[in-house]
């Protein structure tokens, strides 16, 4: 009995087991058939290559051929990355270097050598696109392709469709639609902008609500202010001073009492704004305010860093800032492009001599005697500075930017001028970059960047 | 532009445009920047310069202008953009870049120039250095003498 009854469970047991077994042969098949089911289904083929060590891939639809080819002609006063032209069976066809294209360093080239070419067309165009090495092509679903993340470094993020993941490896998915076509770029530049506002429009709509005075009168009276700012000082409200203007023209109204907000003059426009500006704007800091900027600046290990200081009036602003980065990095070489609109203020900036009670402040370290005796900055910090002319809603050929400083600078532009700027900076912005507007400017209503305060001063990155 | 770069071109075209027109008076208008391409008023003459920057210098000027310059220039009364006229006008704009690239020469910025070309024609426009979208703005340098007024042109950028 006790035999039996020590059967019967294992017979159970046993029955169990293998049910469990046959179960598990049931999903082990149900899985193996779902697993090449996801491998089976691809829908996306991509070439992929290497740029200094690195996986990137493009959409093989793009590509026409690939060849080797070398001692291309040289093309004169052509862009740099452009190799030169090549005749493809008596086509001429651009070469251009991929990794000349996205700044990554390269070994010198040997007269002689073969490159890598990968032979893209581009609507009616064809393109000879040199690369590192070419690797294999890939098949992937479509929907294995990730967004690409804007911490990217080596590549500017615009030209970049997606991330993906094959067999371990990760291959940054290459727009090259968007590399070669200019126009492409724009349209879809401004979708993914209609796409950004559509998703911020709700927090949008609720500024608008706030932004707008409620009674009909005040309303009036507050576009009376903001025309006369536009028309005398040439500053124009808009959502990135929203906030101090709502506050300001409220104190306003309390100072000169109602039904007199009204700007008669200059004077009063300048009354008006007095306390907008940063504070030392045009004029040399103080320690307080340069150890304040100083504790805004993220660490950066880069060997160049390269800010772009637009506004720069007469020139302090930016020799402070070159003090306070100096201080702040003092391994890396430091270029910073100081723009300035006024011809007047900037044509003495790269020659400015110091009061003697500013060359003894916190200046000091930075600060050399000439030979009659004046104060001027040490060699390393002016040439670090490079003044230009410029009007920054022009286009400009600067690098990418590790820090953008411009204060008060934005809302003395045109409302559509401001956007340019805005879309500028955030393409001139490195990932880890910052941005740094004026003590009353804000982004925080711009849905593309990030806000964070350190002390009084706001900074803005890409988000 | 560099700061550096500007006064050299505007000191030396007043310099020698009040030179040539025998001290006549000239007076030099507001400095501005401008970045779209412009229409050229009848007779251009281009200077390229290469180097440590890229860049062109454009002296723009009516083509009556031309003549009344030509003419001053020469000592007799010109009736036609001639030959001599042409001439004339190319030699004014090498005149003016070639002191300003001196002036710059000292100041340790080094670059080469080449010979002027002459436009003449009506209608004409002509583009922003870098030409499609990513103009570099020039610099507009504007002369009002007694013999017209004439719009020194001046866009250059660092080789990048």
């Amino acid at each position: 009995m006790a035999d039996t009854t020590n059967e019967k469970p294992s017979i159970n047991s046993v029955l169990k087991e293998s049910l469990g077994n046959l179960q598990n042969v049931v999903s082990a098949d149900t899985a193996n058939v779902e697993k090449p089911d996801n491998m089976v289904v691809v829908d996306y083929k991509m070439v992929t290559f290497s740029l200094a060590g690195k996986d990137y891939a493009i959409d093989i639809m793009k590509v026409k051929e690939i060849a080797k080819a070398g001692r291309f002609t040289y093309v004169p006063n052509a862009l740099p990355f452009v190799l030169g032209v090549y005749n493809l069976r008596g086509d001429i066809i651009p070469i251009i270097d991929l990794r000349l294209f996205f700044n990554i360093d390269m070994p010198e080239r040997e007269y002689d050598a073969l490159e890598n070419m990968l032979i893209v067309s581009i609507g009616e165009l064809t393109f000879g696109v040199v690369v590192d090495e070419i690797d294999k092509v890939v098949g992937i679903q479509k929907s294995s392709i990730n967004p690409p993340h804007p911490l990217f470094g080596d590549i500017n993020i615009k030209y970049i469709q997606g991330v993906v993941e094959v067999n371990n490896r990760l291959y940054i998915l290459l727009d090259i639609e968007k590399i070669f076509g200019a126009k492409a770029d724009k349209k879809s530049a401004d979708e993914a902008v209609a796409r950004m506002a559509a998703a911020a429009q709700a927090p949008k709509k609720q500024a608008a609500k706030t932004a707008a005075p409620a009674p009909k009168e005040e309303k009036v009276d507050y576009s009376f202010v903001v025309d006369s700012l536009a028309s005398m000082r040439k500053f124009t409200a808009s959502p990135l001073n929203d906030k101090w203007m709502q506050t300001r023209y409220k104190e306003w109204e309390k100072e000169r009492g109602k039904d007199k907000t009204q700007l008669q003059s200059a004077t009063d426009a300048d009354l008006f704004l007095k306390k907008f500006y940063s504070p030392f704007s045009g004029a040399w800091w103080d320690k307080a305010y340069a150890d304040s900027i100083f504790k805004t600046l993220p660490d950066n290990t880069a060997k160049q860093i390269v800010v772009w200081n637009p506004g720069c009036g007469k020139g302090p602003e930016t020799y402070s800032l070159a003090c306070v980065l100096k201080k702040r990095y003092p391994e890396a070489k430091l270029r910073i492009y100081a723009h300035e609109v006024d011809l007047l203020s900037i044509s003495n900036a790269p020659l400015l001599s110091v009061p003697s009670d500013v060359a003894n402040d916190w200046y000091a370290p930075y600060i050399t005697k000439k030979a009659n005796g004046d104060f001027t900055f040490i060699p390393e910090i002016r040439d670090s500075i490079l003044f230009e002319y410029h009007d920054c809603a022009n286009t400009n050929n600067l690098p990418t930017c590790d820090i953008i400083f411009a204060r008060d600078v934005l809302s003395f532009l045109a409302e559509s001028a401001q956007q340019t700027v805005i879309t500028d900076f955030y393409e001139k912005l490195k990932g880890n970059g910052v941005a740094i507007l004026g003590q009353n400017e804000s982004l925080e209503s711009n849905p593309k960047w990030s806000t964070n305060t350190i002390g009084t001063i706001n900074i803005f990155g890409k988000k | 532009m560099r700061v550096e770069y500007i006064n050299p071109f505007v000191e030396t075209s007043y310099q020698i445009l009040k030179e040539v027109l025998g001290g006549a008076t000239v007076t030099r208008g507001d400095l501005y920047l401008k970045s779209t391409a412009m229409p050229v008023m009848g007779v251009a003459a281009l200077v390229g310069l290469a180097g440590d920057v890229e860049g062109r210098v454009l002296f723009d000027m009516t083509l009556e202008t031309a003549i009344n310059i030509a003419s001053k220039m020469n000592g007799e009364k010109l009736s036609q953009f001639d030959e001599l006229a042409k001439a004339t006008i190319s030699e004014l704009a090498n005149l003016i870049t070639a002191q300003a690239v001196t002036k710059l020469h000292e100041l340790n910025f080094k670059f080469d120039l080449t010979p002027p070309a002459l436009f003449a024609g009506q209608q004409m426009e002509i583009a922003a250095l870098g030409g499609g979208s990513e103009n570099v703005e020039a610099l507009i340098v504007p002369l009002i003498t007694e013999c017209g007024k004439i719009e020194v042109n001046v866009a250059i950028r660092e080789r990048a």
